[in-house]
């Protein structure tokens, strides 16, 4: 995206043949670069999974249907989920954290460029890696062709006798690989934003999105190292003759079960707190107003960064664990809930007697506002040991961890990609197309996941391949499979806006928004270098202080 | 696509931030102590359990009942 080449009048270059723009994009090690590279890579897997969910619909849309069979729906749930999370997800993060980062914090590039190019090439191994098991899993053996333990994989089913050939050893391998990346991403990005911020920008000046992202990032240390030492063990049970989840040979199915939701549950947080980062950015700027409450705001982030570290076992309640753990977990779960609800109001607070522009990216951020925080009050009813006993593996689960990553991470991302564009691209995303596409994909996801709660409480087991009629769950299984074909025609609708755009878009110039921060003080696209000195700051909002002499934040701060 | 000139004031400002190398190098050791904490965990969790059981009807026993 970026160029440093210098216009000459008169003179006509020659376009670089695409081998050499291929190579220069293999190769780069550019922050913007690589951050456009984790994005396209995110879409592509969003496409990707998002065929998986509706293959998965098309199946439950009627009772006693047969549309795939049991071993694969097994798989696709499977394909699906660690796609989401691990292949959608995290890099889409990554992506806009490598891109906006060190242009928010006045720096021209990552603290290791080279490490940063390593890392997403290690990523993008690791779902390389998923889906070639659909090639190589097979093996000798005949065995199925794809990971079908589901994306928490747990004990014993990983095991070699329940499941042989090579699948589930894709499935570890894959998530090996890119959780070094990660690990790798967030060092990085920590150094970057510990020691690359330009003068002037102390901690207490940082954007609110380098303050989410440096949170976010130490979460991935502490987090994601669990799930690499535990598929360690795995691979010691399926090749060294490990019992560590063997339970038939005094190994224990609970302890791959803390391993994972260690990781697991923590993960939830690092996916959404730059979703977070996301919104104290938009939400301020189109209502015209700096955010409120900027300290409390950080120390909610670290108070969850802090608190989520130690929910984990919610996920677990009705395994068997003693009432005092029981206890622990629920207290903890509800405690998290204090300082995202403060999020919440202070976002509310911002909005409040601002002048709100309902451009798209604010549309997003406002639907994300709602939609979390019915996510967040059905986990904490999820938050309850009595209560998560009686749902537990029920469509009442699946549409709470949805509300949160679609109604929240993905109307997040959603909001991002039509802020931040015009700065990647230089063009402007169409309105109309972007407005088409927020309100398909709210109705379908309000038809999806709405509805999805009431099978759940009608009893619906997660994961089932078909069930029998006449339970009540028919028609609503109608619905939420029709609630999700709106949803894809939204995302076509999106990705041909996206493709127009770049191509017949408006010219954006260099702060479309009329934003503080200064990634907008650049040209759009920024150039190899970023700023062409390295800029001096006195307060949060540096833009406002340059456009506002008579009035600057700096006075108040 | 060209850079726009630096519009912000060059103050001359005592600026001094950790080196990145050593806070890489934390962040290093930070995750790969997490790494081996699992670990330490897993051999504490079996140090001292029996090798003749549970047996498999031992473990599918439901807790609840």
């Amino acid at each position: 995206m970026s160029s440093n080449a210098i216009t000459i009048p008169g003179v006509q270059i020659d376009e670089k043949p695409w081998v050499d723009t291929l190579h220069e994009w293999v190769t780069t090690v550019d922050h913007k670069r690589l951050g456009v590279l984790y994005i396209l890579y995110a879409l592509l897997f969003l496409v990707i999974a998002g065929v998986e969910a509706l293959i998965i619909r098309i199946q439950l849309m009627f009772p006693h249907n047969h549309f795939v069979s049991p071993g694969v729906f097994n798989r696709l749930f499977t394909m699906h989920g660690t796609t989401m999370v691990f292949f959608m997800g995290m890099p889409i993060l990554f992506g806009f954290a490598n891109y906006l980062v060190p242009l928010m914090i006045g720096a021209r590039d990552m603290a290791f460029p080279r490490l940063n190019a390593f890392s997403f090439w290690l990523s993008a191994l690791g779902g390389f890696l998923l889906y070639f098991s659909l090639v190589g899993a097979n093996g000798l053996y005949g065995a199925g062709n794809a990971p079908d333990v589901g994306w928490w994989a747990y004990a014993p089913l990983t095991a070699r006798a329940f499941s042989p050939g090579h699948s589930t050893d894709y499935w570890t391998l894959a998530l090996l690989v890119s959780g070094f990346g990660s690990i790798g991403t967030a060092i990085n990005i920590i150094a970057t934003i510990l020691c690359m911020r330009c003068p002037g920008m102390k901690l207490n000046r940082m954007p609110l999105l380098a303050w989410l992202n440096l949170v976010m990032a130490g979460m991935v240390l502490l987090a994601v190292s669990p799930l690499t030492a535990a598929q360690f063990m795995l691979l010691i049970d399926r090749y060294l003759g490990g019992h560590f989840f063997d339970t038939q040979a005094g190994g224990s199915a609970m302890l791959w079960m803390h391993f994972f939701w260690i990781f697991g549950h923590p993960e939830v947080y690092i996916l959404i707190i730059p979703c977070f980062a996301f919104m104290s950015e938009i939400i301020p700027v189109f209502s015209r107003k700096p955010i409120f409450g900027y300290p409390v705001m950080v120390a909610a982030t670290v108070c969850i960064g802090f608190v989520s570290m130690s929910v984990w076992a919610h996920h677990m309640f009705s395994v068997g664990m003693n009432s005092y753990a029981n206890s622990f977990f629920t207290i903890t779960t509800m405690a998290v809930g204090v300082p995202t609800g403060i999020k919440i109001f202070n976002w509310l607070g911002t909005m409040w007697g601002g002048r709100i522009q309902f451009k798209v990216p604010m549309l997003f951020c406002i639907g994300f506002l709602f939609q979390f925080l019915i996510a967040g009050l059905t986990g904490v009813m999820l938050g309850s040991a009595a209560f998560a006993s009686q749902l537990t593996l029920s469509y009442f689960v699946v549409a709470h961890f949805h509300y949160t990553l679609v109604g929240g991470v993905v109307f997040g991302v959603f909001a991002a990609i039509y802020y931040w564009y015009p700065k990647i691209t230089g063009r402007m995303l169409n309105e109309t197309l972007g407005k088409l596409h927020f309100w398909l994909f709210l109705i379908g996801f309000h038809l999806t996941f709405d509805l999805m709660h009431i099978p759940g409480l009608l009893g619906m087991p997660r994961r089932i391949y078909t069930y029998e009629p006449g339970r009540g769950w028919d028609t609503l299984n109608l619905l939420i499979s029709v609630g999700g074909f709106i949803q894809a025609i939204a995302v076509v609708i999106f990705v041909a806006n996206l493709v127009i755009s770049y191509f017949k878009g408006k010219t954006a110039g260099n702060d479309p928004w009329d934003a503080w921060t200064l990634e907008w003080s650049t040209s759009s696209p920024p150039p190899a270098y970023n700023f062409a000195s390295i800029p001096v700051v006195a307060s949060r909002r540096p833009l406002w202080d340059l456009k506002h002499p008579e009035d600057p934040d700096s006075q108040y701060e | 696509m060209s850079a726009m000139a630096n519009p912000f004031p060059q103050a001359a400002a005592t600026w001094s931030l950790p080196y990145r190398g050593k806070v890489a190098m934390a962040g290093l050791i930070i995750a790969e102590s997490a790494i081996f904490t699992i670990f330490v965990v897993a051999y504490l969790f079996y140090v001292r359990k029996s090798l003749a059981g549970p047996t498999p009807r031992e473990v599918l026993e439901t807790p609840i009942f």
